[in-house]
């Protein structure tokens, strides 16, 4: 067991870029900063590994779309490389394996399909992943589900202003890479501001474990203490998180729960959210 | 200069006496080498290529003159022994004249001979073994074949009979051997030899091939056949025929001529050739005929003290006494009593018990039962079997083992193939040991059927010994408390005897036992303190019939995700406990549980380790290791899952796993651990129960 202790990073996703000049030219990865790395595939900056994306005639590569909230680097590069080894990924059980060999040229119908079908697997489910598309081909293709892949379209996050466009050609990457940066900053803004809220709440007040009325010395703790939110704004439930933990899988038989019932404001949260944030304080507490 | 003057005058003296010396001895050689016979001139050249020379040193000069003394007398014996030859073989063909024996004998023999000699070797084997002629082997080992060798093949030639003859010379050997010089003409009924024809056909062969021959060169060749000690002649002993001697009937005036006077001895009862060749034969003859006959037993009370089982009750319709016919021109056998007597002394030296049989009639019950030896009973039917004094090696039994003669040590039984059969102690123990206990033998009448009666003795012995009667055999007569005579019918031989044995109830009363001891240790329940290998050796034992095969029992093992074990064994112990736990119609159904079973175990153990529980709820990467070895403390059964089932599991619970780099010595130490563990768990798996 490491000292170093676990947090949920802010933002980790995994991509699916798709070449301009050459569509049928796909390549998945993943990355904490989309923005950087797609950039490390388009040459802009040379630093970073890209060198598949170097080949000639497919730059400039355009990241179609990203799967994001992953609560681990190590979950997020396994999904990486089960979504580029769909043939033979344990995540995918063999009577839903939609690519079987190894070197099928898959188009992006079949790229998202297995996508689906890692975002549907427990092990990922657990997470609560979001995709989030840029492009609307791939999304168009997404909404068509060819394979029918038995899972909810709830997750997936699409505006219609940063769908790029084929018309718009001679600008796309560029225009990519910017609607991924806006995405991007946004979401971490987000985060912050969240975090801040969360970090003022124990910091400014003594605040008690609303299930357990524990105390959280959130001051003089110094990291053992992991604390869970609601993440409604309006909503200030705060309790221990194996408080909430076990608030959550009351009345199941799961491990590790996907989401619960805020039980201030009943609010659905998500687990994988909570976990996130509480991780983060806990760094947060350490670090100060 | 004086001094090795007069030295080297001394030593040229010494040097001319030795040289005076060789010439001598060298003379000698020569006269001794070369006889007059003999004197060839190549061997005198090859003689004097061999001379010693005289520049040789003193002592080998003293060697050479001694070893060439040797040399010559060894010549010297071997040309007197081929002289010696040449006269036999000379003999032993046509008669020659004696002065052509040097002419032949000095053209092969002596030029080799003397080669060998002056080579100091002698004679290789290749040599000694070559055989020229018959004639030549002959006259080379005329001294071995003297006596007995030659009189054998004599007459196995002539009479074409060599077995006969080689059994007949063998008996007479071992006769010789043995010091009873009396006793040699007793006892030549142990072999089969001519008969009269074939003495006839003898003494023509004789008279063919030997029409020249004079009496006196006959008389040399019966003394070098059979040398000067005429008592153990083959041909008289082979000729004494005491009543056609004694009748003088039907002599044969030839062979009279022919053969030395033979004077028989009356009083040496010998039996005749033919009579001998008739054998058994003529014994029955004589025996129906005239019954036995005996020479009067001249000492019976020596026959007592050597307390042979043997007294012959003749019935009082027979002779009384056994009388002797001396001179008895019948053919029948004349059997004495001296040669009973050295019979059962040579039988006697065999450590054997030679026994009479004894017949005891169907009304022997009269007779008094409690005197242990034996009695006899002679019979003088013919429908009987008679005893042959002769062949008294054996009795005569229904079968080899003969339970009321159980008791006897190294009796010779013989059954109806007359084949002599050995019994010996051990045998007979063991016998004993598996004979019925009680043994009930009832004299029967041969013509009824053995089922009626058995039905009827039944009823009687069944009031005495319930279900106890199961066996029924016939055997001859023998003398038992146990008889009860069915039917006395006063008609000899046609009665046999009914054995009823008692049932060996034990015996059927033992196998229930054993069998019910063995199932039930076999269900005997296997206690937590055994051995890992005892407790798995009954339930393979227990669950093996029933059990589906190895490749099965992998297959549903990948299946439902256990650990593949190393034997069977284990294997139907974990199918066993899988089997109690998690009943499910297939394997799918026992995978779902099992994946059932782990989850409630973590569940149900939130609060056991909530450190982990921290780690797996916030999706901290954990070492894979670290969860099977939390689990297998919450419950051994997870050792025998396999680890891709529980990673499997663990993935569709979100636990993530890390690769434990950092720290790759713990995860070598867990390694170990968990090889622990398994055997742990193998151990406990009969006792604990799976409830997480």
């Amino acid at each position: 067991m490491s000292n170093k202790q676990h947090r949920v990073p802010d933002f980790y996703c995994s991509y699916l870029l798709r070449s301009i000049p050459k569509p049928n030219s796909f390549y998945i990865g993943s990355s904490p900063d989309p923005v950087r790395r797609l950039r490390q595939h388009n040459g802009a900056v040379r630093r970073g590994g890209a060198y598949r994306t170097k080949r000639n005639g497919t730059r400039p590569w355009k990241m179609v779309c990203f799967i994001y909230g992953f609560t681990s680097k190590i979950a997020a590069l396994q999904f990486e490389h089960a979504w580029q080894h769909s043939y033979k990924t344990r995540f995918i059980e063999n009577n839903e394996r939609l690519v079987t060999k190894k070197n099928t040229r898959n188009g992006i119908a079949t790229k998202l399909g297995n996508a689906r079908l890692l975002m549907k697997h427990p092990y990922f489910d657990k997470m609560n992943l979001h995709i989030r598309f840029f492009d609307r081909l791939a999304w168009e293709s997404w909404e068509l589900n060819k394979f029918k892949v038995d899972y909810g379209l709830s997750l997936c996050e699409v505006d219609e202003a940063v769908l790029t466009d084929e018309s718009q050609l001679d600008e796309l990457d560029e225009l990519n890479l910017e609607r991924i940066k806006a995405f991007y900053e946004d979401q971490m803004a987000q985060e912050s501001s969240l975090l801040q809220r969360y970090q003022d709440n124990l910091t400014y007040d003594q605040k008690s474990c609303m299930i357990c009325d524990k105390k959280i010395d959130y001051i003089h703790d110094e990291g053992t203490q992991m604390v869970g939110f609601c993440s409604d704004d309006e909503c200030d439930f705060l309790s221990c998180l194996s408080c909430l933990y076990k608030e959550f899988t009351k009345n199941s038989k799961q491990i590790i729960p996907k989401s619960g019932h805020c039980p201030n404001c009943h609010k659905c949260l998500e687990w994988s959210q909570i976990v996130k944030y509480s991780t983060v304080l806990r760094e947060k507490l350490i670090k100060d | 200069m004086h001094d090795e003057l007069e030295k080297a005058g001394r030593h040229l003296l010494m040097v001319n006496d030795h040289l005076s010396e060789d010439s001598v001895e060298q003379g000698d050689i020569c006269m001794t080498q070369v006889p007059t016979m003999f004197s060839d001139d190549e061997d005198q050249d090859e003689e004097q290529e061999t001379e010693i020379p005289p520049e040789e040193g003193d002592d080998d000069i003293l060697i050479s003159t001694q070893v060439q003394g040797a040399i010559d007398e060894l010549n010297h014996q071997e040309t007197v022994v081929h002289t010696f030859r040449n006269v036999l073989s000379r003999f032993a063909l046509e008669t020659q004249d004696q002065a052509d024996i040097p002419l032949v004998s000095s053209k092969k023999v002596p030029v080799k001979k003397v080669i060998k000699s002056s080579k100091v070797k002698q004679p290789t084997a290749r040599l000694q073994k070559r055989i020229k002629s018959i004639t030549q082997f002959n006259t080379d080992n005329w001294e071995s074949n003297r006596v007995k060798d030659r009189a054998q093949k004599m007459i196995s030639i002539l009479s074409g009979k060599s077995a006969k003859v080689k059994k007949l010379v063998s008996k007479l050997d071992s006769e010789a051997s043995a010091d009873a010089e009396s006793l040699q003409d007793s006892h030549p009924t142990q072999f089969a030899p001519f008969n009269e024809s074939e003495w006839q056909h003898i003494v023509g062969l004789l008279r063919e091939k030997l029409p020249k021959v004079s009496r006196s060169e006959l008389n040399s060749v019966q003394q070098y056949v059979y040398g000067a000690d005429e008592q153990h002649n083959l041909w008289k002993a082979s000729q004494l025929s005491p009543e056609k001697q004694i009748s003088s009937q039907c002599s044969d005036g030839e062979s009279e001529t022919i053969l030395p006077s033979l004077t028989l001895d009356n009083n040496a009862p010998v039996y005749t050739l033919s009579q001998l060749v008739e054998g058994e034969s003529s014994n029955n003859r004589c025996s129906t005929e005239d019954g036995l006959r005996f020479k009067p037993i001249s000492n019976p009370s020596s026959v007592i003290e050597q307390e042979l089982p043997i007294s012959i009750d003749v019935p009082s319709s027979e002779t009384d006494v056994p009388s002797q016919i001396a001179d008895s021109c019948d053919s029948g056998s004349i059997i004495s009593f001296e040669e009973l007597s050295f019979m059962i002394q040579d039988k006697n030296k065999a450590d054997v018990d030679y026994d009479i049989p004894c017949y005891l009639p169907p009304d022997s019950k009269t007779l008094p039962t409690g005197e242990k030896t034996k009695r006899e009973y002679s019979r003088a039917n013919i429908n009987d079997q008679l005893i042959n004094i002769s062949q008294t090696s054996y009795d005569v039994v229904s079968s080899i083992v003969s339970p009321m003669k159980a008791q006897r040590t190294g009796t010779i039984q013989v059954p109806a193939t007359r084949t002599t059969t050995f019994q010996d102690q051990q045998q007979q123990n063991q016998q004993q040991a598996s004979k019925p206990a009680n043994v009930v033998k009832i004299y029967v009448d041969s013509n009824r059927d053995s089922n009626d009666v058995f039905a009827s003795v039944k009823g009687e012995v069944d009031t005495q010994e319930q279900e106890s009667l199961s066996t029924l055999t016939t055997s001859m007569l023998h003398d038992d408390n146990n008889e009860i005579v069915i039917d006395s019918e006063d008609e000899r031989g046609s009665y046999s005897i009914m054995e009823v044995h008692d049932a060996p109830q034990t015996h059927l009363g033992q196998f229930p036992s054993l069998r019910k001891s063995q199932s039930q240790k076999l269900k005997t329940p296997v206690s937590a303190t055994d051995s890992l290998d005892s407790q798995l050796q009954p339930a393979l034992l227990t669950t093996q019939n029933a059990s589906p095969n190895t490749a099965k029992l992998r297959r549903s093992f990948k299946v439902i995700g256990l650990k593949p074990c190393k034997n069977k064994v284990q294997m139907l112990q974990v199918w066993e406990t899988l089997e109690s736990k998690f009943p499910g119609s297939s394997d799918e159904d026992r995978s779902i549980q099992l994946k059932q079973f782990l989850t409630d175990l973590i569940v149900q153990n939130r609060d056991e380790s909530a450190l982990l529980m921290e780690q797996i709820y916030t999706f901290e990467p954990i070492r894979y290791e670290q969860l099977k070895e939390w689990l297998v403390s919450l419950n051994s059964f997870t050792e025998l899952i396999d680890d891709s089932f529980i990673k499997n599991w663990a993935d569709l619970n979100g636990i993530v796993f890390r690769n434990d780099t950092e720290n790759p010595l713990l995860s070598q130490s867990q390694s170990q651990s968990q090889s622990r563990l398994l055997s742990q768990s193998l151990s406990q798996l009969q006792s604990p129960s799976l409830s997480p």
